[in-house]
């Protein structure tokens, strides 16, 4: 197994260093103008109109530590970037490299297919856990030295609920590819439902009729409980480890059953 | 003995298309086995049902007598297995890439790895995405004997090979056999086969035509043959002959192709004066051809 995974790391090693370097700018860039954000910006940020601040997801005042690093990481970009970066990774797993012809190299070998898999998904969670924790590293220590008044433990629930949601969308690309062997239908399928999900969270916080809305999209999961100021909700946390078991059980069961390689 | 490879109504359907249907063969334990056929034909559906990356839509495929599905690893530490189209992933140094494989089968020593890239004259540290088509094949086969295995399942294995290179694989196809190894190897070229093999099998269109020890493909060998008389000659003496065919008369001289013996045709010509008779050697391109042309023929009849 071991072996397995050095072999695929050295295939993925520029995409992930390259994702792992601009998360770490990104988030060590933002987190720092937190102290450059003079009175006024934030003032003009909080006399926003209501709905726009939803469309964008940000959804406590721009002033107070936690309003900031909401605003600029955690409700929008921040996920973003780290579910682009998973679904790369999970077209990388199995579907990239067979439409590539490049899986008969692996399986003729007493690999089986569930352990190909197996190393295969442990570098797209292995990524993920280090592009959160390249998110975490940097703006812990810029919350820390700037005093933004916001718990530890709670910059830490949100980092992880952050993860959680791309690791949702990321195992759906990896199950996408193991199912189909095809990265169109990979990306075209994880960019839909990235889209969608999306949708569905701002547009049942706009419109009270669509609220229901919210209970289809994992966003809701992550942002409902306000993670900044009150950590991570143990059901919806739940939820979100449960789809991502799910689509995990559908990437083994589907890639056991069909012809690879065609 | 069990045999190495043993097929049973072996079909493979992609959708509507046909990729192979009902292949039934066995390769008993220590043969080279040839598996020829033109572009299309089901060599590679085949090859890919025995390691189990596609599933059979009927018949079944044992591989050292053991279901490839269900007992694939052990099956795949006996098996080694040459791809038809090399596609290597990442950046691995050839080095790195054998070493890996090498790790996956249970350990492969490295004096194995040199000896063997020696004689294909691979060098180890190079990177293999630089490497050209020929160079590439060369890590393809090395990493299929590396381990010797009991089993190689060979997809075109002289593809991109200059000719000194295609001589050491052949040399290196009957140590194996020599070493009670069992070879199945796909081609194109009859020639190449008929070197190393003990048997072909010749597919077409999905179907298994014929099977044949290599000898007896020699024998029953088509031959062009010209004979020179000292006057013309009518050619309704030598049309209905058996086994001739494509005759043609140009003055005194005769020109046909043979099927086997050649008794009738000397039958027949020594009632004239004979000055010359030129027979060209064998052509076993072309007997394999007329395989093809006789199902074809025996299709439309
Ligand atoms: N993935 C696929 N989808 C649909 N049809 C396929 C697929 N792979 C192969 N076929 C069809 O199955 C038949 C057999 O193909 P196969 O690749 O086994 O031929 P082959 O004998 O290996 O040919 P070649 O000498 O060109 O390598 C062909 O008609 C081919 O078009
Ligand atoms: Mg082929």
């Amino acid at each position: 197994m071991t072996s397995l995974i050095r072999k695929s790391l050295r295939g993925q090693r520029r995409v992930l260093l390259g994702w792992l370097l601009g998360l770490a700018c990104y988030a060590t860039i933002y987190s720092s103008f937190y102290g450059r954000f003079d009175e006024i910006a934030a003032a003009k940020f909080d006399a926003m109109p209501e709905a726009m601040r939803t469309a964008f997801g940000w959804s406590s005042g721009f002033s107070t530590g936690a309003g900031y690093l909401d605003a600029v990481i955690y409700s929008m970009i921040g996920p973003l970037l780290l579910i682009v970066f998973a679904i790369v990774l999970g077209n990388r797993g199995i579907a990239r490299p067979e439409d590539g012809g490049q899986l008969d190299f692996y399986l003729a070998n007493p690999i089986s297919r569930n352990r190909f898999l197996t190393g295969r998904y442990l570098i797209l969670a292995g990524g993920i856990l280090a592009g959160a924790a390249v998110i975490l590293i940097a703006v812990l220590s810029f919350a820390v030295t700037m005093d933004m008044g916001i718990g530890i433990a709670n910059i830490i629930a949100a980092t992880s609920g952050m993860a959680l949601v791309a690791l949702v969308f990321g195992t759906l690309a990896f199950a996408v590819g193991a199912a189909t062997g095809r990265p169109g239908t990979v990306l075209g399928t994880a960019g839909a439902v990235v889209v969608a999900a999306y949708m569905c969270k701002v547009l049942s916080d706009l419109i009270d009729e669509l609220s229901w809305l919210r209970w289809l999209s994992p966003f809701h999961y992550y942002t409902a409980n306000q993670p900044l100021l009150h950590g991570l909700h143990p059901g919806h946390t739940l939820v979100l480890v449960a789809l991502v078991t799910g689509l995990l059980a559908v990437s083994f069961v589907t890639f056991n059953r069909r012809d690879v390689g065609v | 003995m069990t045999p190495a490879v043993q097929t049973e109504g072996l079909t493979k359907y992609y959708g509507p298309h046909r990729g192979l249907e009902g292949v039934t063969l066995e390769v008993p334990t220590g043969e080279v086995f040839g598996f020829l056929g033109p572009n299309g034909a089901g060599k590679t559906t085949a090859i890919r049902l025995m390691l189990d990356f596609i599933r059979p839509t009927k018949g079944t495929v044992r591989l050292l007598g053991a279901d490839p599905r269900r007992s694939g690893m052990a099956v795949r530490r006996r098996v080694g297995y040459l791809p038809g189209e090399l596609r290597f992933e990442g950046p691995d140094r050839v080095e790195q890439f054998l070493a890996f494989l090498g790790s996956a089968r249970g350990g492969v020593p490295r004096r194995r790895i040199v000896e063997l890239a020696d004689r294909f004259d691979l060098d180890l540290t190079h990177k293999i995405r630089t490497l050209s088509k020929g160079n590439k094949q060369k890590v393809g086969l090395v990493q299929a004997f590396m381990h010797e295995p009991d089993l190689l399942v060979l997809d075109e294995p002289t593809g991109g090979l200059d000719p000194l290179m295609q001589q050491e694989f052949q040399d290196l196809v009957r140590e194996t056999r020599a070493a009670g190894q069992t070879i199945f190897m796909s081609s194109h070229v009859l020639a190449e086969v008929q070197q190393a093999a003990d048997r072909v099998g010749i597919v077409r269109n999905g179907r298994l035509v014929a099977v044949e020890r290599v000898e007896s493909l020699g024998k029953r060998a088509i031959r062009t043959v010209q004979v020179h008389f000292d006057a013309p000659v009518p050619a309704e003496e030598f049309s209905g002959l058996h086994g001739i065919s494509k005759l043609r008369i140009e003055g005194p001289v005769l020109h046909c192709t043979v099927d086997g013996r050649l008794d009738p045709l000397i039958k027949a010509a020594a009632r004239h004066t004979v000055v010359d008779l030129i027979s060209a050697e064998p052509d076993l391109e072309e007997t394999f051809l007329s395989y093809y042309y006789e199902q074809e023929d025996a299709r439309h009849d």
